[in-house]
């Protein structure tokens, strides 16, 4: 096996042990929100459609780093974009959390079959509830950005690699492969809570879909009070 | 952990509605998870040696002999490109030894963030990295020095965001 292949294992089995051991911890209850969406529909599609785009945004940042060779240049440059991301995180959290809670004006209110024509009401559609499955792709480009301790780590590796190559292109290809199997690795244990935490179950139990609607609005805060330290 | 809930929630099951409580119980142990996954603070090591690393090195000892470990620029700022300073003891020349640093947060899988150190004298190892920023708003870093063939010694301390 060439060093490129342990490395591209390396990154993917890092991606899976990191997904179960950080990922459900701090991307969980951002999963659990966007399941909240997909009511009465598969959770597949939509969340691998997610997924997708997580992995094309860790992609084009691990080019970016194995072109430059520069961790600090290039999260310096993202810095504010990120920042921004953690905002918009935290907002869908917790308006996914005053929606599913019920504690919107009836104006304001969603249901399964669709959603009034507030403008609260289209926005929440367009971020989350949306019936188009395939918005959840960009959906996880953006989300990709999301500030993260591992992807962090993970990027230090990409741009280590690309100072070790000797063309700055096959640094950028190298980097956006380990990446891509970086992300790729996360996949299953994020699946795997969108998977056990779905709406119909939810919905069936009012007290844990309360419950799980306080979770997301406490989170929603956490995020955006980090988002103002950050 | 969710192999541990499941095992924790098959315990757990009512006769006549057992699978349905089953069911209940299982999902709302993994929401629990996921709080607890996110909320959990981060514990050093029992064995970390607790060090300022703004205003000095840190120092401990590795059987028996003693491992200094400083980093700069100083104040140690996360995001930014570190040096990562060893000094060991003489009787290590003896032997030739290639020291490397693992970079984490106690309690916190960060993934493998692996600093690796070249001699620059004769007791004197370098080498660069980056310690990361925690989303989280955690400052408590821990770095693991290890040296092939006697064994590793971890320091704890705050950096700066």
């Amino acid at each position: 096996m060439s060093v490129t292949e342990t490395l591209l294992l390396v990154y993917l089995s890092t991606g899976f042990t990191v997904g179960f051991g950080h990922c459900i911890g701090m991307c969980g209850p951002i999963v659990v929100s966007l399941s909240l969406g997909i009511a009465g529909r598969s959770i597949w599609t939509p969340h691998l459609l997610y997924n997708a785009g997580r992995i094309v945004t860790y992609a084009v940042l691990g080019g970016l780093l194995g072109l430059t060779g520069s961790f600090v240049r290039v999260t310096a440059n993202i810095a504010g974009l990120q920042k921004g991301v953690l905002i918009f995180a935290g907002i869908l959290m917790i308006v996914m959390g005053f929606v599913t809670g019920g504690w919107l004006p009836k104006g304001f209110r969603t249901d399964n079959a669709g959603v009034s024509g507030s403008w609260l009401s289209k926005g929440y559609s367009k971020i989350a509830g949306t019936r188009k499955t395939a918005a959840y792709f960009p959906l996880g480009l953006l989300l990709g950005l999301l500030p993260c301790g591992p992807v962090y780590t993970a990027l230090i590796g990409a741009a280590r690699a690309g100072m070790e190559t000797q063309h700055a292109l096959i640094g950028a290809f190298f980097g956006a492969s380990l990446m891509a199997a970086f992300g790729l690795g996360t996949v299953l244990p994020l699946i795997l809570v969108a998977r056990l935490v779905r709406l119909g179950w939810l919905q069936s139990r009012n007290w844990i879909y309360r419950a799980g609607s306080f979770l997301m609005i406490g989170v929603g805060v956490y995020f955006l009070v980090n988002a103002l330290q950050y | 952990m969710i192999i541990g809930l499941e095992a924790v929630s098959i315990l757990f099951t009512w006769k006549g509605k057992g699978v349905e409580m089953q069911v209940i119980l299982k999902r709302g142990l993994i929401i629990l998870g996921i709080m607890f996954g996110f909320f959990t603070t981060g514990a050093a090591a029992p064995d970390a040696i607790l060090c300022h690393v703004h205003q000095e090195a840190c120092k401990g000892r590795l059987s028996g002999r003693p491992v200094e470990l400083e980093i700069f620029p100083k104040p140690v700022t996360a995001m930014t490109e570190l040096t990562f300073r060893l000094t060991l003891p003489e009787d290590y020349l003896k032997e030739n030894i290639s020291p490397y640093i693992d970079l984490g947060m106690p309690g916190m899988q960060m993934g493998p963030n692996r600093v690796t150190l070249n001699a620059v004298s004769r007791r004197v190892y370098e080498g660069n990295g980056i310690i990361v920023k925690c989303p989280s708003g955690k400052r408590t870093w821990q770095a693991t020095v290890t040296i092939p063939g006697h064994g590793l010694i971890a320091f704890v301390f705050d950096v700066r965001y």
